[in-house]
Order: C-alpha cells, then structure tokens, then sequence
C-alpha cells in the first residue's frame, strides 16, 4: 500500500512537468504582450523593451523554462508581474475559498444524491424513481451560473435571506463564512448531484438485479441487509468513480459562480491573471489545479481498496 | 436411468400460478404491454425426487423458480410448503422458512457477492438461521466447502478468484448451508464447460441420496434433463403442456410441441436424417393472445378448437398432457423417437 502511494505521487512528477511545459509554451504562442500592458498605454518602444528586459521575457524560451522549473522544485513559482507578489501567497489566499466551495458543493451533492438514488433503485419505475430521473435531468440542463444568477435574485435581492456576494474567512467568522457559501455551494452542487443520483441509481439497479442479491434473499437476511450489505456495497465503486470525476466538474464550475457570487477565489484569481496575461500566475494556476486533480484520483483510487476487496492484493 | 420416485411427499406445491411483468408503460407511466411470464402453472416438488422443468427461453421457467422460492410473489394462484401458504406467513415466519428452499443459478459469476469472500457467503446462510460462534460457523463453512470439493484455505479468497465450475461447487455450498428440503436448480451447468458439468451433476445428485433433498432442475437442455430428472415437466409459453417420467416423455411424448422439441436434438450421426417437425415461423411470444393454445400457431395438427380454448391439464401427478388431441383421435407417434434407451 505504502509504496502503491509511493509509485503513484513519483509518477505526479512527469505528469506536472508535461503540464507546465504545455502551458509554458501555450503562452508564448498567446497574443497579448504582458510587457505591453504593464508599462502603459503611453509607453514609448524603448520603455516597454525595458519592462520586457526586466520580466525577463527578453530570454530565450527554453531558458525562462529552465529557471521556472528549477525554482517549482524548490517551491517557487515566481512573483505575479502585476501585484509583484510570490505567486504561491496569491494561491495560498485564494486556494482555501475555492476549496471551501468545492468541498461544500460536493458534501451537499453526496448528502442528497446518494439517498434519492438509493430510494429510486429500490422501486425502478416507480413515482419517486421517476421523480428522480426528471429532476436530475433538469439539473443537468441547467448551467450553475443561472442557478446562482436566479438564488441571488430570489434569496438575497427579492428576500435578503442570505448574502448575494463576497467572503468571510472562517477564522473570522465561521458563522458568516457558512453563510456567505450556500448559495454558491448549491449553485455548483446541481449538476454533480443529478449526475450522482442517476449513478447511484442505475448501479444499484443493476446490483439489486444480480443473482447473488437474489441468493442473499433465499438466505433469507431482512431486506434492508441485503440491500445494504450485498447490494450498495457492490454499487459503490461506480459511484465513487463518478465523484472522482465530479470534483474537476466542480472545480471548473467554481470559476463561473465566484464570478456569480463576488468570491475572490482560484477561479477569480485565473481569470484575472488571463486578462492580465500574468504569465507565472497562469503557470502556477494550471500546476495547482492539476496537483489537485491528480491528488484526488489517487485519493479515488485508493479508496476502492476499502469499496473493493478485490483489488488490495 | 428412471430411478423409482422414492416418496410422494410433495415438499413445494405451486397451483394455478399466473405472474406477469409490465413490458411497456405510457408517458404518465401507466402499463400499456404485459409480458404473461406464467399462465397457470401447478407443480408438485417431491422429496428426493429431481423435477425437470424444460422449455425454451421464454417460457416462464426462471420466473417459476423465482415464485416456487417466494422470491417474488405471484399475480394469482398460491406456493405451499407442508400444508402452509407462503403468502400467509409475515415477513419473520417467511424469512425463516426461506431456509428450507435455496437456489443455485445459472451464471456462477454473478451468483456469489463478489466483495464477499467465499467463507462469508457460505457462512452468511447459517448464521441468519442460527445463533452460531464464529469458531463453530467456520467450522460448518468447511465441512460444507469440503464437500462440494472446495479446500479449506479457499474459504477467505474472493469469487474472482475461482472457475467457473468452483464457483458453482460454492454456490452449491452455500444453498446447503441451510440445511435445505428443495434446491431450484436454475440451468446450473449452462453456463459450464461440458468437461465439468459432470462433476457438479453428480454433486448434485450425490447430495440429493444423502440428505433426501428435491431438486428442480430447470433447463433448456433435453439430453440433461433425460439424465437428471425423476420426472419432467415440459414448458411452453407459460404453462406446462406436458408431464412424465424421462421415459415417457422421450418415448412415447404426446403433446406436439415435446416432440418438437424432441426432433430438435441434435443428433451426432451426421448419416441419420430425421424428419424433423417444423420448428415453425414466429417463435413463442409471451404476449401472445391469452385465448385458446399458446402453441396453436405453432402446432402442426392445429384443429379450430385449439385457437378459441386453453387446453387443461389433464391426467395424474406423473403423466399429463394440455392438448385438445387428447381424447381425439389417436396421435401418430413421432417419426423417430430419439434413441429409445431409458424406455
């Protein structure tokens, strides 16, 4: 198991460096000249070839990739051209509002898609089953950004339930913190919980019809174990494999409802640095949300040794 | 290979037994097409006795298991077992009666959990039933996997990590562990190689001399069931047209459509030519109008009576057949009756 992790975080390290270089390049290749935008509207040439000198983007391409890789594997990820400041303490600002999010989203979508999957598969066809299928058809038609342009009119123009925008760190105030994030989480968790529900759904259907269920019955065990411990233990890996997925479905969702709800997250943070063309803000961007990709599927991956006996060997 | 039917306690008594499933619905979800799985079944199980139920797919034998084991229920018509209706028993009583009649499927892949290892599923079966230590269940677990064949050290490995033919040994394991009175037998060796079948049916009939056990064994396979059964029951269409002892039935068949069925063995002489009855255009539909011989359009010597009324069952417990041809004039016998050996 150790080294199955071990084997599993060493092969991250290709992965990233493919990544960055990919980006590195992408950028390059960009219209819009960093320099350009930094030293003004009224620059003279000789002004902005000295802003480009001092970004160091006068260097050859395969030089600033050296350097920018050299200073990654010693935690460096460069300063940001416009606020000047290491990127790492941008992200670092940004990271945990995103990831609050994310998480919350997630946590929402698990608490309510799993049991109305659940109670759907129990009667395939039936009012709730097919009350389910609409509802999450509908929920996966709808982007998150309507749900959550329609929650701020309802909840905080209309009714002023709850805040429309803004942040407030949870060291601050954990009450307002919750507060300023349901609307949003509820936004981002639509789309993820239909396409769990309808997971859940369909795989314990397909376990419940399965013979060994139909043999846990002849036992003659109380339903409610045979669904639990024969059937929903066997429909759990597709549906944990589906919220892998879900979690770069969210995080890529979260950069549309911040935008919705004021929230100076990562994906704020990206769209700025890609209007900006902030290029080691960029770079760091797409290193972080891909370590945190990569991070949670092998987070998936092991959990389907406690889902799944089978593969601990 | 008739083997005396050794005593006419009926352990499992099925009557009239009708079910079927809904096929279609409309957008408001009500059913617009039923699938008629069974139209009026009765079947007497035996103790110690191997009932053969044949019929081609679709015609209602899986679902006849499923019923005879209260795994579902039925739409009309009831299950017995030892002068007790099954759907009179609350959910307590019928959970302990299920003891008494377990199931082997035909797919041994799909018929163990497969995040179970074996010891836990065979070992499941009794500790539902009984107050047992761990020490004791594992004990039981191993005298039964020893039985089937299966070693002591296979009790903790997974299913995936067995055969096919292994794994239908387990599942036999596991239906014994209730200590049962009737096992259904749902195409057990189907989905086998030929060179292990053998094995798993002598298993089966092996257990069936020492614990006195019946077995229904459901099939598609004629020669099968020629070797295994006591007594054949042949389906059609959701009902069972004809009854009788393997040589009766391969001898002497009297329903049309068992002797086409008979002409559909294969024979491995490839010099011998049979005249084969015509396995006839439009396979059994399951949907088909209720009214009059499901077998009507299939059937060579349809007569006018045959499309207005269902033919009923008629003779004793051990031979019977559901044809208006009965009691007409007398029916030619097949052209060739496969081998006539067990006559």
């Amino acid at each position: 198991m150790v080294a199955l992790v071990g084997r599993r975080l060493l092969a991250m390290v290709p992965t990233l460096l493919i990544v960055s270089l990919v980006v590195f390049f992408l950028l390059d290749l960009t219209p819009g000249d960093p320099a350009r935008i930094l030293a003004g509207e009224t620059a003279t040439p000789e002004q902005v070839l000295d802003t480009r000198a001092r970004l160091g983007l006068d260097r050859p391409l395969l030089d600033r990739y050296g350097d920018y890789v050299g200073g990654v594997f010693t935690g460096d990820l460069g300063d940001s051209f416009f606020s000047n400041r290491p990127v790492l303490d941008e992200i670092g600002r940004a990271f945990p509002i995103t990831a609050s999010l994310a998480l919350a989203a997630l946590g929402l979508a698990v608490l309510v898609a799993v049991p109305a999957g659940l109670l759907a598969a129990l009667r395939p066809g039936g009012p709730l089953d097919r009350l389910v299928s609409a509802v999450s058809a509908f929920a996966l038609a709808v982007p998150p950004f309507v749900i959550g342009v329609l929650f701020v009119v309802f909840f905080a123009v209309e009714n002023s339930l709850l805040p429309a925008v803004g942040y407030v760190p949870f060291a601050d105030d954990p009450g307002e913190w919750a507060r300023h994030l349901v609307l949003p989480a509820i936004a981002l968790a639509v789309a993820p919980a239909a396409e769990l529900a309808r997971q859940t759904r369909g795989a314990l259907a397909d376990a419940l019809s399965r013979d060994y269920v139909r043999a846990a019955q002849a036992k003659g065990l109380p339903r409610r174990i045979v669904v639990l411990k024969h059937a929903a233990k066997n429909a759990a890996i597709p549906v944990v494999t589906v919220l892998g997925l879900q979690i770069g479905r969210v995080i890529g969702g979260a950069v549309v409802v911040e935008q919705v709800f004021a929230l100076p997250g990562f994906g704020t943070l990206a769209i700025q640095a890609v209007k900006n063309s902030d290029y080691p803000m960029i770079q760091g961007i797409v290193l972080v949300s891909g370590l945190t990709v990569i991070l949670v599927n092998l987070a998936v991956d092991l959990s389907y040794a406690y889902f799944n006996p089978k593969v601990r060997t | 290979m008739d083997r005396a039917v050794p005593s006419p306690e009926p352990v499992l008594v099925g009557r009239d037994l009708h079910k079927s499933y809904v096929r279609r619905r409309n957008i408001l979800g009500s059913v617009v097409e039923r699938t008629h799985a069974l139209r009026g079944v009765s079947l007497d199980v035996r103790r110690g006795e191997t009932h053969g139920i044949v019929g081609e797919s679709g015609s209602g034998k899986s679902t006849l298991a499923r019923l005879l084991l209260r795994l579902e229920s039925p739409d009309e018509g009831t299950v017995h077992s030892e002068g007790q209706d099954l759907a009179q028993l609350d959910r307590r009583h019928l959970r302990r009666w299920r003891r008494r009649a377990q199931m082997v499927f035909q797919d041994p892949f799909a018929s163990l959990d497969p995040m179970m290892v074996i010891g836990d599923s065979v070992g499941e079966a009794i500790t539902v039933h009984e107050r047992v230590d761990r020490e004791e269940r594992d004990r039981r677990v191993l005298d039964l996997l020893e039985r089937v064949g299966m070693r002591s050290h296979h009790m903790h490995r997974f299913p995936a990590e067995f055969s096919g033919g292994q794994l239908q040994r387990v599942a036999i394991a596991r239906a014994l562990a209730t200590d049962p009175d009737v096992i259904v037998c749902d195409e057990p060796v189907a989905a086998l190689d030929v060179s292990i079948r053998a094995q798993v049916l002598n298993l089966l009939r092996e257990l069936q001399d020492e614990r006195g056990i019946a077995i229904v064994f459901i099939t598609h396979d004629l020669s099968l069931v020629r070797v295994v059964a006591d007594r054949i029951s042949v389906m059609y269409s959701g009902r069972v047209v004809e009854t009788g002892r393997p040589a009766e039935i391969f001898g002497s068949a009297r329903h049309p459509y068992t002797r086409t069925l008979l002409s559909a063995i294969p024979v491995p002489d490839p010099r011998v030519r049979k005249d084969r009855l015509p396995a006839a255009a439009g396979a059994a539909g399951a949907t088909e109008a209720s009214r009059g011989c499901s077998f009507a359009p299939r059937c060579p010597h349809v007569m006018e009576v045959c499309r207005e009324e269902v033919p009923p069952l008629v003779g004793s417990d051990v031979r019977s057949v559901a044809c208006h041809l009965e009691g007409e004039t007398p029916v030619e016998q097949p052209a060739r009756p496969p081998t006539p050996g067990a006559a």
